[in-house]
């Protein structure tokens, strides 16, 4: 239950408004009931709870947090009972249903636990463990739906059993599994996390978009093929079969040059050391040879007579060597080879010699042939298999106007629940996009469209002139180079918070978000992404020893200053820095990196700058040399690696670690913290990091806030933090978590994982962005238990790890830890 | 008589004093069955150079043991033990300079070894001015307490397991998530 249902809200809203909440109340929970027993056995204790429920916390008794406890596992189970009919109607996989069905599941999973109502937990994880089965193909859906209409008359036949007897039976949970035995349902599988089997998944039907694939099933080879995109990877692959010919040949002549070539050298070899025996006998034998034969018209044998002649005679003598030099070669052409008898045992030699030398010189011009024609045949193997490569992804690519469906139902959806007009604009429609990128924004988009008309409908003060004016959100998609960007933009501001929830999804795509607000109110996005995903074309950077990776599609074009410093007049230096100033404003990347500060960029000339694909304001990023033009594959960086603008690494073949930079996103990021008052801290800073961290502030009342969909955990624990003094407040779902973290600025915050609009992990990410919150301290409390989970949120800056159901020592025990209040650690095994 | 099998409450309830702690005491010799060289195996430490004295690093976290890195990347926002990023099997995983990480002392620039130690899919490289023998560590005569003998920042008491033969017996489980956790506590507070 939100906020929207105390009695504070409902006095500040107009008739209107409350018809408008209830009705996005309704479409956002739909899970109330009129036959449900437990309405009918315990009214005044729902009643009590949705009217006061601050007052009622701190005086619940055991009995009042069982009824309560049985009032909200009823609300789940209707919830669950009603998403399973939907499935029955619609006969399919249908991503909403399951969305509700697992988180109800869970929320009973969980709160069952905690209560000590082992079964009825059992039977929710069970509807888990089902739910996944058919998502992963592993069960057919008909027989899944008649595993999970048995499993919600188990839980509810449990609760009934509490409700009557006031305690837990556990027969409707044997009954159960014997009936998944009878339904030939392994329910282990999904506890063993065996993957499922390629004939059970050839089995189901792929729903693309209508689910989320679990992990095993991430490489599944289920993918929407385009006839046209197939038929040109039919046509490449040929063409890389046919080059295997040329291939062949290709290598053979370099083969044969080579046998040549070593030939020719070994019979360079042999005359070598006889040359060299002539050479040293003596002074006037060596100048016989060179003015009776000469040197041949080749500059090798006169570089290597030369050498040889340098060994043996001094300085003067070398000139005269040099200076008779044009004569002697003159001679050497008229040199009549019949009249052997003429010319000694040297002039045969230098004459083999001037042989083998022509013979290596042919032997290396076919190698060298050889050798172009093998890299023209590898050019076109390496061009024909990138379009492999290329077609092979765009088999992986959906038209954009997949996702904008679902974004139009969504905003028609609850538009149409509200009666408002909201006007949905789309072009590029057809615009190709990897499918993995499109599924994994689906979620984070659609989300955004709904905090959005939220926050239209509930938290704008609309003014009289604007009640008839018409709210757009308009999406824009389009491809440049290897870049996917898609333009998203509302008519109306609303918190950059929400953005927040889309950074994280696309950088993990190796993209960027930037926000631009204009003064009329209406903000855009805009998400670049690579086209290909994993693979980067960039400009390979220099700045000082460091080399990192822009990508291609962010630079407009690089500025030369091709004399350099030294080289430049000064009129030419004065006239590029204008260019620069006037127009740009410059950056250095070193700066921008947080690394050491570079010169007094006054007294400085920029050299090498990329400008960048950005309208306003032209920005030049400084930097020391762009070296290369990069291709490489991109390897995403660890969540506790991630820095800002910094999108993942490449490693080049000699296994250097390269940064791949996403420019807009730093400078963004910049300007905020700024804004902000930051100082940058570089990396070689001396301040000893952990000392540095903020320390909580030292009041005697310390604020705590619980965040968790359960009714139960929450007043379960409000009741013990309460007792101990702590000032406790609550928040329902992720986005209150944020209301009233900044709201209220709690000290501790007790965090669930899974949360309807906005789970755990997204409000860590969220907090993780923002430094007014780095002195709180936070503590997931979740009943996954899972060494995943646990690391996930530690990287995510999470404090605490506490598996539900948390004994409440445990918990105090943390908490006191955590605030400075107690000195001892928490047993490492109690976490 | 003393039962051999797990006995219920009940049971255990029934029995005479004498009884009750023949079978605990029956019960007390049953230890784990584990084979001498799995023994062997957990014990086994890899003694590595400090400026203030060795340390002992268990050798099952050792993946593998490698010259020091000629180059590295640096990465903004890190901590000051943290000298950048190194390639190891195509991936890019921290590298620490482990005697600024304990000592708050530089190790002398990149020379020494490369330890690539591993923790519950946590990777980082271990940069230690030099490594000797591997000894074997007996855990009963790991001495709990640090006390004076080691003279580490004392923010890292919780990474350092006891002190055997006078060297501190770094505990790995702990090690590796504080080290990952403040790197990404860095990326936001500095």
């Amino acid at each position: 239950m939100d906020d929207f249902d105390s009695p504070d809200h409902q006095e500040d809203l107009s008739k209107e408004d409350m018809e408008v909440l209830q009705a996005f109340h309704d479409l956002k929970e739909s899970t109330t009931s009129d036959d449900s027993f437990l309405q009918q056995t315990a009214p005044e204790i729902s009643t009590t709870y949705l009217t006061n429920t601050d007052q009622y916390t701190a005086f619940l008794s055991e009995d009042d947090m069982l009824a309560l406890f049985a009032t909200e596992v009823d609300e789940d189970i209707t919830t669950i009972r009603l998403a399973v009919q939907q499935l029955e109607q619609a006969n399919q996989l249908d991503s909403t249903g399951l969305k509700a069905l697992k988180r109800s599941a869970h929320k009973i999973a969980g709160t069952a636990a905690a209560i000590g109502c082992d079964s009825m937990s059992t039977i929710a994880h069970h509807i888990e463990a089902i739910i996944k089965l058919v998502e992963n193909g592993s069960l057919i859906f008909q027989t899944g739906l008649i595993a999970l209409v048995n499993s919600v008359q188990a839980l509810e036949a449990t609760l009934h059993s509490i409700v009557s007897n006031g305690y837990e039976s556990k027969n409707p949970l044997l009954e159960l599994e014997e009936e998944y035995k009878r339904l030939n349902i392994d329910i282990q599988v999904v506890y063993h996390k065996k993957p499922p089997s390629p004939e059970a998944a050839n089995d189901s039907s792929y729903y693309w978009l209508s689910q989320h694939r679990s992990e095993q099933d991430q490489n599944s080879s289920w993918l929407h093929v385009d006839l046209q995109h197939f038929d040109k990877l039919q046509e490449y692959t040929e063409k890389l079969i046919e080059l295997d010919t040329p291939m062949e040949n290709a290598q053979k002549q370099v083969e044969t040059a080579l046998n040549e070539l070593q030939f020719a050298q070994a019979r360079l070899r042999r005359l070598e050391p006889l040359l060299s025996g002539l050479s040293i006998s003596e002074n006037t034998e060596s100048d016989t040879l060179i003015e009776g034969v000469g040197h041949p018209p080749s500059s090798l044998v006169a570089r290597i007579l030369q050498d040889a002649s340098e060994h043996i005679v001094n300085g003067p003598q070398i000139k005269n060597l040099v200076h008779t030099q044009p004569l002697l070669i003159h001679e050497a052409a008229l040199w009549d080879e019949m009249e052997i008898d003429r010319f000694s045992e040297t002039n045969v030699l230098m004459h083999s010699l001037s042989e083998a030398i022509t013979d290596v010189s042919l032997a290396t011009s076919h190698l060298r042939q050889a050798l172009t024609h093998l890299k023209s045949i590898v050019a076109q193997q390496v061009g024909e298999a990138r379009k492999v490569r290329s077609e092979a992804f765009l088999l992986q690519s959906l038209p954009f106007s997949v996702l904008v469906t679902r974004i139009r139902t969504a905003i028609e959806k609850m538009a149409a629940a509200q009666s408002e007009r909201i006007q949905f604009e789309v072009s590029g429609e057809t615009f190709e996009i990897n499918q993995e990128v499109l599924e994994k924004l689906t979620d984070p988009l659609l989300e955004l469209v709904q905090m959005y008309i939220a926050e239209v409908l509930f938290f704008t003060k609309r003014l009289e002139q604007d009640a008839e004016q018409s709210h757009r959100i308009w999406f824009n998609a389009h491809t440049t180079g290897n870049e996917s960007t898609i333009e998203i933009g509302f008519s109306q501001e609303f918190p950059s918070m929400a953005v927040a929830l889309l950074q994280d999804t696309v950088h993990r795509l190796y993209g960027s978000v930037s926000l631009q607000k204009y003064d009329t109110g209406k903000i855009t996005l805009q998400l670049r992404i690579p086209r290909f995903q994993r693979i980067i074309q960039g400009l390979l950077v220099r700045v000082e020893s460091q080399f990192v990776i822009v990508s291609v599609s962010q630079v407009k074009r690089i500025h030369y200053n091709k004399q350099g410093i030294n080289g430049t007049s000064s009129q030419e230096r004065n006239s590029l820095d204008m260019l620069l100033n006037d127009t740009h404003e410059v950056y250095h990347l070193n700066r921008l990196l947080g690394f050491h500060t570079v010169k007094n960029t006054a007294e400085k000339t920029v050299q090498t700058a990329l400008m960048l694909e950005l309208d306003s304001p032209q920005i030049a990023i400084e930097v020391d040399e762009v070296v290369k033009e990069v291709e490489l594959v991109m390897k995403p960086l660890s969540a506790h690696l991630c820095r800002p603008g910094i999108t993942s690494t490449a490693i080049d073949g000699d296994g250097n670690v390269h940064l791949v930079l996403n420019l807009p996103e730093m400078l963004r990021l910049k300007e905020i913290y700024q804004q902000a008052g930051g100082v940058v801290i570089e990396a070689d800073s001396e301040n000893d990091h952990e000392l540095s961290f903020p320390q909580p502030g030292t009041e005697s009342c310390r604020k705590i806030l619980i965040a968790d969909d359960s009714m139960y955990i929450r007043q379960s624990i409000n009741k013990t933090l309460s007792y101990e003094g702590y000032d406790v407040l609550e928040a329902v779902d992720g986005l209150q978590t944020l209301e009233q973290l900044s709201k209220e600025s709690p000290d501790l915050l007790l965090l669930d994982i899974e949360m309807p609009n906005l789970n755990g992990y997204d409000v860590l990410n969220i907090l993780r962005t923002h430094q007014e919150f780095s002195a709180l301290k936070i503590v997931l409390l979740t009943s996954r238990s899972s060494e995943k989970h646990k690391r996930r949120a530690r990287e995510l800056g999470a404090h605490e790890y506490l598996t539900k159901p948390c004994p409440q020592d445990v918990l105090l025990k943390t908490v006191k830890s955590l605030l400075g209040e107690e000195k001892e650690s928490i047993p490492e095994g109690e976490k | 008589m003393v039962p051999q099998h797990g006995l219920s409450t009940n049971d255990l309830e029934h029995m005479a004093d004498e009884e009750f702690w023949n079978y605990a005491r029956v019960q007390a010799d049953i230890v784990p069955q584990i084979s001498p060289q799995e023994r062997n195996y957990q014990v086994q430490h890899l003694e590595c150079e400090l400026s203030r004295g060795n340390c002992l690093i268990p050798l099952r976290a050792i993946v593998e043991v490698l010259p020091s890195p000629h180059q590295y990347t640096r990465l903004p926002l890190i901590p000051k033990w943290m000298r950048g990023l190194v390639a190891w099997r195509g991936e890019a995983i921290p590298l620490l300079d482990l005697d600024m990480y304990l000592c708050g002392v530089s190790a002398s620039r990149l020379a020494g070894m490369l330890l690539v130690a591993n923790y519950m899919d946590i990777t980082v490289g271990l940069l230690v001015p030099g490594i000797g023998l591997t000894t074997t560590v007996q855990f009963e005569q790991v001495n709990p307490s640090i006390g004076t003998t080691v003279s580490y920042t004392p923010i890292r008491a919780g990474v350092i397991q006891g002190v055997y033969a006078e060297k501190p017996v770094l505990d790995v489980s702990a090690l590796l998530p504080d080290v990952i956790q403040q790197i990404g506590m860095a990326a936001y507070y500095g």
